[in-house]
């Protein structure tokens, strides 16, 4: 089997001091895209979601020096959702005539893998995957196999979500309890990768395995790292650190070893807000504390203090769970 | 009849989100496709529609497209002699 390497990182979310409110939803403020990078022909009809993935897509495989990786695969909970509200609107306000061809073409959730194979003239395996919040972990998930499995070299992998006006009011219709038990801030955001079975200067860690699992009564996450952990020939106090995120009230640690409970924690959410990929924020901050990059805007980020870690699991806690392994090579 | 191209142009500009022209950017005779304002077979669809929408016009012969849509002018001569809205 091959290993896997993340060769390039880039990722969008909001600015974390914009968490400091009382709102209960915050956009991204996307800056307008330098027209050399992407022409305002082409712009014109992109919702935030596919800017956001175009423009983190294009800068993971500028980072990897991989401008023409051999397949796309890209994770997304809503999809493009925008284009979905102006497409809907117009179906109930018209009747269901006139629509626009534009919406109803950049409403599918395969939007964004499109638009970048269009963009980077990329010809290679498309696939999109609408899984929740698992969502970026089952695209990752498709690479790695075929990466292990020498099917592909070299993969561009993300995810994004966007929120839009009207399922800002949905949401704020029902009981919000059901959606998100933690009441954290809804947001947005996206984050791309450049997987690769082959190992060069760009290497910023190696994904070791990946495992998305459910809960049941007898099948717990402790008892679900520990066997994830022993298929990876480590013990939890290899862990340096684990960074998660939980949907659920109950925390996930709270009824852990002793030696689960003394491991340095990270829950990301403090510094993204909740949205169904949110994910690719803790893989970005793990190839990054890998590298022994600094933080310097978050206390809870362990105030910009270097770590040395040699491996890092990303636990992705919820009505579905993931667990993924990042070490430094 | 001037009037008209001006309304048309405010409506092609927010149908197709030509977020950086102005009214006054758009030539009455310049081309909408290829080398004036760059439009593409998406942009035919949303004029199309368009027509539909506003004018009460159905544009079912796609001759018949490509002749309208040469330009401003041909599109509001077009418009003034068939629209039933």
């Amino acid at each position: 089997m091959q290993k896997v390497y993340i060769n390039g990182s880039s990722v969008a979310v909001i600015n974390s001091a914009q968490l400091d409110t009382t709102e209960q939803w915050i956009k991204i403020n996307l800056p307008k895209i330098d027209s050399a990078v992407i022409p305002p022909a082409a712009t014109r009809r992109m919702s935030k979601a596919v800017k956001m993935g175009i423009i983190c897509g294009l800068e993971a495989m500028r980072q990897a020096d991989c401008p023409n990786p051999d397949g796309i695969l890209v994770g997304t909970g809503k999809g493009c959702l925008v284009d979905s509200d102006k497409f809907l609107k117009a179906i109930g306000e018209q009747k269901e005539d006139f629509l626009s061809p534009t919406a109803f073409i950049q409403s599918t959730h395969n939007t964004v893998a499109g638009q970048i194979a269009l963009l980077t003239k990329n010809s290679g395996y498309n696939m999109t995957y609408s899984q929740g919040r698992i969502s970026f972990e089952s695209a990752a998930l498709d690479a790695y196999i075929q990466l292990t499995m020498n099917e592909q070299v070299s993969l561009l992998v993300g995810a994004v979500d966007e929120l839009s006006d009207i399922s800002i009011e949905i949401n704020q219709a029902i009981d919000k309890d059901q959606i998100n038990d933690t009441k954290d801030i809804q947001t947005e955001g996206a984050g791309f990768f450049v997987f690769s079975n082959q190992k060069d200067s760009h290497a910023l860690g190696e994904l070791k395995d990946i495992d998305i699992y459910r809960n049941t009564a007898d099948h717990t996450s402790e008892k679900q790292i520990g066997e994830f952990l022993k298929r990876n020939q480590l013990t939890i106090n290899q862990i340096d650190t684990i960074i998660y995120s939980s949907t659920t009230v109950e925390a996930p640690f709270s009824t852990g070893s002793p030696i689960l409970e003394k491991i340095n924690k990270i829950k990301y959410n403090s510094q993204t807000g909740i949205f169904d990929t949110d994910i690719v924020f803790a893989f970005d901050l793990a190839l990054k504390r890998l590298n022994d990059q600094t933080f310097s805007t978050s206390i809870s980020l362990n105030e910009g203090k270097i770590q040395h870690d040699q491996n890092i699991l990303i636990c992705n806690f919820g009505e579905q769970n993931s667990l993924m392994l990042l070490s430094r090579c | 009849m001037e009037e008209l191209k001006s309304e048309l142009k405010a409506k092609i500009i927010e149908a197709l989100n030509l977020e950086e022209i102005a009214v006054e950017d758009i030539e009455n005779d310049a081309p909408l496709f290829g080398d004036g304002l760059g439009l593409d077979s998406i942009d035919a669809l949303e004029l199309t529609v368009l027509l539909d929408k506003d004018y009460g016009i159905k544009v079912t012969d796609p001759k018949v497209g490509k002749t309208i849509f040469q330009s401003i002018d041909t599109l509001a001569h077009y418009i003034s002699e068939n629209r039933t809205k």
